[in-house]
This record gives C-alpha cells, sequence and structure tokens, in this order.
C-alpha cells in the first residue's frame, strides 16, 4: 500500500537532512539526561526539573535516555565497514533499556528492586514523595528500547512496527505534556504515582522523533518524505496541525483561568472560531501551492505532447526521406551499370570485330576505356554497399569474431599464397552485433593491413583486443607503410585516400564503411600509425 | 520431343539485347532467339495475344531470360503471370537484371524464378554468364515434358 515513489535529487537531499536530524535528536536526548546527571551531582534544580518546584527526573530515567540516545546514535552511524561493533552497542543499549524497564515495572507488582534507587539514593528521599521512575516513564522506555531493537524490521507490505510502538509511547508523553501544559494533573501522574516529570515528556517526544527520522525513507515517514503532492502536503500541514491547537487552547486557558476575560462558554467559542479560521486559512494556502504544482505538471505534460507530435513528424519526413534514398541508390545499382556494361560491351566489340582496322594506339585507348569503365563499375559497387550499411536492418547476434578473422585472414593467404605472412590472432574473441556488417568491418580493416603492407618481406597481421580508456576495444594491427598522424582526419572519409591507386588499389570507400558499420554499433573507431612503421586500427562495440 | 529449342530474351535495353545476342552467336548458341521489348509484350508474346495473336501456341520457348526492370510491366509481376497460367507454369525463367538487391532476389525466387544472374559489368565475364546460361538451360536441363502441361 505504501507507494514507493522514485528518488528524484531534492528528495535525497530531504532524506540525508532528516537522517542528521535523527542523530541530532539522538546526541540532544543523551545531552539530557546528562545535564540532569549532573543537576543531580551538584544540586542545580534547573537541570533537574527545568521549572525549579516541579518533579524532578529520575537519575535512572536520565541514564535511560543517555542509553537511547546512545542507541539511536550508534543505529545512525553504523554502516557495512564498522557494523559489526557498532550494532553490538546499539543493541546493548536498547536491550538494558528494555531490562531497566521491567525491572521498573515489576516494583509495581510489590516486588521492589530498587532500580530508581541505585544512584543518589539519599538526595531522592528529600523529597516528598520520594523521587522515582514514573509508571509511564517505565512503560515508555519499555516501548522506546523496543522500538530501538526492531528498528531495522518491516513487514512484506512495507510497515515498520518500530514505528507504531515509538508512536505510543509518543501519545503517552504528549499526554503528560498536554497535563503540563494546560495544568492538569491525572494527565501526567497516575493515581498516587509520581507524575512523569517535564523534561521527562519532552525528552520522549524527541526521541521518538529522532526514532522517525533515522530512516525516512521507509515506512510511513515515506509518505512524509515523499516528493509528490502528498507529501509536500504532509510537510506543510503537520507542523500546523499538531502546533496550533496546542498553542490556541493554551491561551485560552490562561485567558479563561488566569486573567478571567471569559468563561468556559466564551473560552471554547474564541477557541473554535479562531482554530476554524486558522486551520482554513492552512487549507487555503495548501491548495493553492497544490494547484500551482498541478498547473505546472499540467504545463510540462503539454510540452511532453507537443515535442511528440514534433518527434511524429520528424520520424515520418525520415520515413520518407529513406524511402526516397532507398529508390535512389535502387536506380544507381540498375540504371548507372547498365551503360557502363555498353560501353565495356563495344569497346571489346570493337577489339575483336575490328582488331585488323585498329592500330596499337587505337587498341591503347579501347583499353583504357574499358580499364576506367570497370574501376566505375566497383566504385557503383563500394558506394551502394556503404549506403547499405546505413539502409540495412540490424540484426543483433554473438559474432565470433577470432573464427571471422581466420577466415578472412585464410581466404586472404590463398589469394597470394607467394605472399609471406604472419596472422596473430587473438581466440576467443566475441562481439555483440550484426554478424554480416561485422565481417564487412573486419574484412576492410584486414584486407587493408594485408594491402598496405604488400611491400614489407616478412608481413605481419594482428588482430587482438585490450582494455582502451576504460573500454573493451578490438584492434587490428599491421607492420605496412602506414600514414602520416597530420592526415588522420582524413583517414575515414569516403574517397580519401592517403596513397595513389597506383601505390595501392582501391576506391577510398573501405574505411568510410567500417566506420558506418561501428558507428551503428554505437562504437567508435581510430587508427594510430607513423610512415613506414605500420598502422593499427582500433574499434570498439 | 524434337520441338526447336529456342530462347525468349525480355529485355528493354536495346545495347544489352544486342550484347547478349552477340555473346550466344559468339558461343555457338544457334537455336532461335525471340526479343520482346517490355513486360507487356512479353505476355502478349507468351498468351499468342495481341500483336502475337498468330504465334503458334503449341510452340513454347525452352528458357526465357527476364529483365527486372520493364516498362510497363515489371520482371516480378511478369514472372507472376507466367508462374499463375497452366500454359506457362513449368517453363524455366532466368531473372538476368542489373540489380543486387537483397529484396529483388527475395522477390524473385519467391515469384518462382529457377535462376538469378547478375549482369557483370565487365564484358568478358557477362559473356562467360550468357555462354553458361545457354548451355545450360538449352543442352544439360531437361525440361518439363509438353503433354502434361496442357493437362494440367
Amino acid at each position: 500500500m505504501i507507494d514507493k515513489s522514485i528518488n528524484n535529487q531534492t528528495n535525497i537531499h530531504r532524506i540525508t537532512v532528516f537522517k542528521l536530524f535523527s542523530q541530532v535528536t539522538s546526541v540532544f536526548v543523551a545531552l539530557i539526561g546528562f545535564f540532569v546527571l549532573i543537576g543531580w551531582i551538584f544540586d542545580i534544580p534547573v537541570l533537574k526539573c527545568v521549572i525549579p518546584g516541579m518533579t524532578a527526573m529520575n537519575p535512572t530515567t536520565a541514564v535511560c535516555f543517555i542509553l537511547s540516545g546512545l542507541s539511536l546514535f550508534t543505529h545512525g552511524v553504523s554502516t557495512s565497514s564498522n557494523r559489526d561493533a557498532i550494532k553490538w552497542i546499539a543493541k546493548t543499549c536498547a536491550f538494558l533499556l528494555c531490562l531497566i524497564a521491567m525491572t521498573k515495572l515489576i516494583s509495581f507488582l510489590d516486588y521492589d528492586l530498587g532500580i530508581d534507587q541505585v544512584l543518589f539514593r539519599d538526595k531522592l528521599e528529600i523529597y516528598t514523595p520520594p523521587n522515582r521512575m514514573a509508571p509511564n516513564t517505565a512503560v515508555n522506555f519499555l516501548l522506546i528500547g523496543i522500538s530501538l531493537l526492531i528498528l531495522k524490521l518491516e513487514t512484506r507490505r512495507g510497515y515498520r512496527p518500530c514505528e507504531f510502538t515509538a508512536l505510543v509511547s509518543s501519545l503517552i508523553s504528549i499526554l503528560a505534556l498536554a497535563g503540563y501544559i494546560y495544568g492538569v494533573k491525572r494527565l501526567y501522574g497516575i493515581a498516587s504515582y509520581i507524575p512523569m516529570a517535564l523534561n521527562t515528556a519532552l525528552a520522549f517526544n524527541f526521541i521518538v522523533v529522532g526514532i522517525l527520522c533515522l530512516h525516512p525513507d521507509r515506512g510511513m515517514m515515506e509518505i512524509i518524505t515523499s516528493d509528490n503532492a502528498g507529501g509536500r502536503m504532509a510537510r506543510h500541514l503537520l507542523p500546523t496541525v499538531i502546533g496550533i491547537p496546542i498553542i490556541l487552547a493554551w491561551l485560552r486557558l490562561r485567558g479563561e483561568i488566569v486573567f478571567h476575560y471569559y468563561g468556559t462558554e466564551g473560552g471554547v467559542s474564541i477557541m473554535v472560531v479562531s482554530t476554524v479560521i486558522i486551520l482554513t486559512a492552512i487549507v487555503w494556502w495548501n491548495a493553492r501551492s497544490l494547484n500551482k504544482i498541478d498547473a505546472e505538471r499540467k504545463r510540462a505534460e503539454e510540452a511532453i505532447e507537443k515535442l511528440n507530435e514534433e518527434l511524429k513528424l520528424r520520424i515520418m519526413q525520415l520515413g520518407i526521406v529513406n524511402k526516397e534514398l532507398e529508390s535512389f541508390s535502387y536506380s544507381v545499382s540498375h540504371d548507372l551499370r547498365a551503360p557502363l556494361r555498353s560501353i565495356d560491351g563495344f569497346s571489346l566489340a570493337l577489339l575483336e570485330d575490328y582488331e585488323d582496322k585498329l592500330d596499337l594506339k587505337g587498341k591503347d585507348f579501347l583499353h583504357r576505356v574499358r580499364t576506367a569503365t570497370q574501376n566505375m563499375a566497383v566504385l557503383i559497387d563500394d558506394l551502394l554497399k556503404l549506403s547499405q550499411v546505413t539502409r540495412s536492418e540490424m540484426r543483433l547476434d554473438n559474432v565470433d569474431m577470432s573464427s571471422l578473422a581466420h577466415s578472412i585472414a585464410e581466404s586472404l593467404q590463398k589469394s597470394a599464397p607467394e605472399r609471406r605472412v604472419t596472422f596473430l590472432i587473438q581466440d576467443g574473441l566475441t562481439a555483440k552485433g550484426d554478424r554480416n556488417l561485422l565481417e564487412m568491418a573486419l574484412v576492410n580493416l584486414i584486407e587493408n593491413a594485408w594491402n598496405f603492407s604488400s611491400g614489407q618481406l616478412e608481413t605481419r597481421i594482428e588482430f587482438g583486443s585490450g582494455e582502451i580508456d576504460g573500454k573493451h576495444a578490438y584492434f587490428v594491427r599491421d607492420n605496412g607503410v602506414g600514414f602520416d598522424m597530420t592526415y588522420v582526419d582524413q583517414l575515414f572519409g569516403a574517397f580519401q585516400r592517403l596513397h595513389s591507386t597506383k601505390e595501392f588499389p582501391g576506391t577510398g570507400i573501405g574505411l568510410a564503411t567500417v566506420q558506418r558499420i561501428i558507428h551503428r554499433h554505437g562504437g567508435r573507431v581510430w587508427a594510430e600509425g607513423a610512415v613506414n612503421k605500420g598502422a593499427t586500427f582500433y574499434f570498439t562495440l | 520431343m524434337d520441338t526447336p529449342k529456342n530462347i525468349l530474351i525480355v529485355e528493354d535495353n536495346p545495347d544489352d539485347i544486342d550484347l547478349t545476342i552477340r555473346c550466344l552467336k559468339k558461343n555457338n548458341i544457334i537455336n532461335k532467339i525471340d526479343i520482346v521489348h517490355d513486360g507487356a509484350e512479353a505476355l502478349d508474346y507468351l498468351f499468342c495475344q495481341g500483336s502475337y495473336a498468330n504465334r503458334d501456341p503449341n510452340i513454347m520457348p525452352t528458357v526465357i531470360l527476364l529483365d527486372l526492370k520493364l516498362p510497363k510491366l515489371d520482371g516480378i509481376e511478369v514472372l507472376k503471370r507466367i508462374r499463375a497460367d497452366a500454359r506457362t507454369s513449368l517453363i524455366p525463367v532466368v531473372i538476368l537484371t542489373s540489380s543486387r538487391e537483397e529484396v529483388d532476389l527475395i522477390k524473385s525466387y519467391q515469384s518462382g524464378a529457377n535462376s538469378y544472374v547478375r549482369k557483370p559489368v565487365d564484358f568478358a565475364e557477362f559473356n562467360d554468364a550468357v555462354c553458361h546460361l545457354g548451355l545450360y538451360w538449352l543442352l544439360l536441363n531437361e525440361p518439363a515434358p509438353k503433354k502434361d502441361l496442357s493437362k494440367s
């Protein structure tokens, strides 16, 4: 039932503040206990009972507060590294707390162990009645002790029992506080027993707040710290809903009993009217801020809607452009090739049928025409391949890169058995990607390495992988002619060549194709090399 | 069974027609070659209608060389009509085209093509391809018996 809202930045900040607040209250509560003990040692009434003449906090009660503060504090600072020792302290303190409270409670069954008379025994007896731990205080310590013991416990539906026990103890101490504020002794004292001291009641409330704030992102507290509208409303309303009635009632009673401005009827009506006015104002103010949030959300929704529409339009336009591109490359594939075939075919026909009429120069011209047409055919094919890389659908697969490299190396070696080439291919390399595209990329890279090292007596071509800048990168390395790093940016452009076609054949589309393939896989491709020192091409996927 | 083995070429590019005929002749394939220039004409020829109404419907080509990109009806459509009609459904059809697009390959085979050959730009290679086609479909390949054709 408890909504697990998504924690955003402000919410995380808020949770840290709540946790810090829990730490502060735990220290504060321990300090209250500590100062009460000082008060008992040096007989300082202000420290013992806030207002001299009122009930003083029992020294054992003070010790109990130190224990609960310590337990809560250690709970708060426990991390995974220091867990064991700290956890032990937290549990032991809580356990002692329960033990003391139980011992005291048993004493009300005429079995007094005198646990609250261990400290400052003589000084306790000066008071009439003698200073003891109040029964409601003992019950409260038992509840707090249990809360601290089951702090981590959480039901399957997200409830935390420790919150309920803490709240019950808070209820008891708030009753006592109300008794002090409005002068109703029955609320803080039970029958003829000694009443709960004022500072005790206050300290209980602090420790309860501390327990609730220790895990602000869980249980009931999650609702209050949430960044959603409900959380905001709770944070706005809670302080006033709790504070306003308490203050108003106190003012009313002072006007009625101390100053006799009005009687009971007048007091009730003044209090009712002022409560109605103040709470209405707060509700109105809260509604306004909720409305503002709602309006903002609506505006954001509208903006998203608009963006979505634009996006849809863009996708439609892209689809049309893609279709056009497809039909364009289809025409290129079909229509651009047909005339080439005619040029080549009829050139050959001329060479064959009119051989006797052509001199050597004429034949040479026709040979050149044929070479040029064939170059253009290769160019068209490469261009189509390049555009296919971007157009074709990606089919993701686990690709065995090592075996791909092996088969490419094999076919290259077969094409030129006279060349002495050592292939060093790392075993077990796999990649997730489109098999056809990755093969195309690897063929281009290894063929490049093969071509540009053709001048070497001993060629070495490596395919491997390594960790580069924290990313898994593959590389193809050769000991060929390499390149000048000044021109590294030109390497991957279509039709860009760093060597003449006479030196090394090719259309200058290979690396552009590789780059497109790698980019389609969301990776990066780059090269390192030096003139006559070989080249290394790296890519990530 | 000794009906003459002839070839039907469906091709709109006159250069390609001339070059194909040249190749066939050069490779001593002297069978009769009929040429049609678009998809509609191809269907007229095969079903003896329109300007081919006087053609003998008993004489069907041994193999059809079909281009994909044709005026009026495109190659795939012609192929589908050929396969849909009992008179022509068993004639071997070879797609001879410039395209190597995956879609064209898939569509051709799906529509019942028997073979798919991409015209190489290099004329020497083109020559080889046509030569192989002629030898294979006219000499090596055994066509479906005629009698069954008319029955089915």
